[in-house]
């Protein structure tokens, strides 16, 4: 647990600090940018709206990546996203290799690419992510090295490692 | 793959200013922040409020310093029930209506034992010999919609096994840092849901083993998770276990590509359901931030069927009001295992 500070911060103040790593893990989990608009949105409504009480910095960084990892799970269950297809989306990428490395990302099952994230981005631990999203460190570990596996095969066979 | 080139692919996405404006816009329009900004020119009104205050807590004091024969007790009872009918009908109403359904995730979880599938089944996909007093707990996901910000606590009582959910979950969580991994005893008859810090400590009865029952409530105070024991030498079928086992994944769940048998699966599930939510009663019990209590008694039996990967399950309440029919899907089961 870190430090207790900034827990009396305006929401606008919560907003500006968690607003790129919010947006990110949705990007992560949904793989869309129109998506992780609608899902940032939703996450800091969310926090008005509960009014959670933290007791530390890091509890509310978890709770925000809960509910982020939440609200884009339940976007991706809605009707609306079970029943359209997304338009392709104008990234661009600074090498062919990212693009290639996005490509395979997105071929992960979400559950994998916001493990990744986490890890990866977010220098979380397997145990800090599993306290967040609420699964064993054992699955974590195991998320990670499948997500591992697959990005590997499928580089490999696309003959890009 | 390299963390840099993660990083390096991540980087560049953030929301536009744009987004992050309009939410902020939107978070100061939101009611809460009205109601905040509200009391806080309130309590710009000067010293009235604060002497008002002080003169409420100079006569309570009084009364419990020199009270009269009974008078501290009534004071609460009346305080209790002012608090109750006013704030019950946004809250503790909802308390009473099951509004989820089961959901999500089975578990199973055996004591005396942890570590990855083979571990617990040997190399012709049998269980290895468990010791005797190895269990699993079988959970299902509920929403409860029990939250709001009066809400301290909330006990659920579930066929004499019990929950409860403290206020204050992170505190309860510090000494288990180090025993992140699953569920386990932290003393006789309470598991903790490890490393979950949004989850706590559950009180469990032991001296009902299979009808009892421990639980959780999720971060944002909406959902509750419970487990029954089951003693599996008696109440399972254990090549049906073993078989299970060997079609799932220990840690994440089904992700469908093991699942060549679905009607094993499918019967599994509706057995393990069915035996867990017969005859049903569930007491709920919450307590306000004033210290105000509200209890209620919800008795029910649930009917299970698995549909593929959809699941219905229907709830149907023995006391009126209850419960409405609900169809769940994302179906998924987990393993888990552990040695306490």
């Amino acid at each position: 647990m870190g430090t207790i500070t900034y827990l009396t911060d305006s929401p606008e103040a919560v907003v500006r600090r968690y607003a790129d790593m919010v947006y990110k893990l949705a990007y992560a989990r949904t793989g869309s940018r129109a998506d992780a608009d609608d899902v940032f949105q939703e996450v800091f409504l969310r926090y008005m709206e509960k009014a959670p009480s933290f007791s530390s910095e890091e509890h509310r960084k978890s709770w925000l990546i809960r509910v982020t990892v939440n609200c884009a799970k339940t976007l991706k269950a809605s009707y609306w996203n079970r029943n359209t297809e997304g338009l392709s989306e104008n990234i661009v990428f600074d090498s062919p290799e990212q693009y290639d490395l996005q490509r395979e990302l997105m071929r992960l099952e979400p559950k994998y690419r916001e493990v990744v994230h986490l890890f990866y981005y977010e220098d979380m631990s397997c145990e800090q992510i599993a306290s967040v999203l609420g699964i064993s460190g054992a699955a974590v570990r195991t998320r990670l090295s499948r997500a591992r596996s697959a990005l590997k095969k499928w580089m490999k066979e696309e003959d890009y490692a | 793959m390299l963390k840099e080139e993660y990083k390096e692919l991540m980087d560049p996405i953030s929301p536009s200013s744009e987004l992050t404006e309009k939410t902020i816009r939107k978070m100061k329009e939101h009611p809460k922040a009205a109601k905040k900004q509200k009391r806080s020119l309130r309590s710009k009104r000067g010293w009235i409020p604060v002497i008002a205050a002080a003169l409420v807590a100079v006569t309570v004091l009084t009364l419990v310093l020199f009270r009269p024969f009974g008078a501290h007790s009534f004071s609460i009872l009346a305080r209790a029930a002012d608090t109750v009918s006013e704030l019950s009908d946004k809250e503790f109403v909802t308390v009473a209506q099951m509004t989820g359904a089961p959901g999500g995730s089975l578990f199973l979880n055996f004591s005396g034992l942890y570590g990855e599938e083979e571990e617990i089944l040997d190399e012709n996909g049998r269980l290895k010999d468990l010791p005797d007093d190895a269990y699993m707990l079988l959970g299902a996901y509920y929403n409860l919609d029990i939250a709001g910000e009066n809400v301290k606590q909330v006990r659920v009582s579930l066929n004499n096994g019990k929950f409860m959910v403290p206020d204050d979950l992170s505190s309860k969580l510090t000494a288990f840092d180090d025993r992140t991994e699953s569920y386990y005893g932290a003393e006789e008859g309470v598991f903790v849901e490890g490393g979950q810090s949004f989850y706590s400590a559950l009180s469990y009865d032991s001296a009902d083993p299979i009808k009892g029952s421990a639980g959780f409530m999720d971060s944002e105070g909406d959902g509750v998770m419970w487990f029954v024991r089951h003693d599996y030498r008696e109440s399972t079928d254990r090549e049906l276990l073993e078989k299970l086992m060997s079609l799932s994944s220990m840690n994440g769940g089904f992700s469908g590509d093991k699942l060549e048998d679905k009607d094993l699966f499918i019967k599994v599930n509706e057995d393990y359901y069915n035996e867990m939510f017969r005859d049903v009663v569930m007491t709920v019990e919450v307590t306000f931030n004033n210290g105000a209590v509200s209890k209620k008694e919800i008795r029910f039996t649930a009917e299970c069927s698995v549909d593929g990967y959809q699941t219905v399950n229907r709830l149907k309440s023995t006391s009126p009001d209850t419960f409405e029919e609900v169809t769940l899907y994302n179906y998924t089961i987990t393993l888990k295992a552990k040695i306490d």
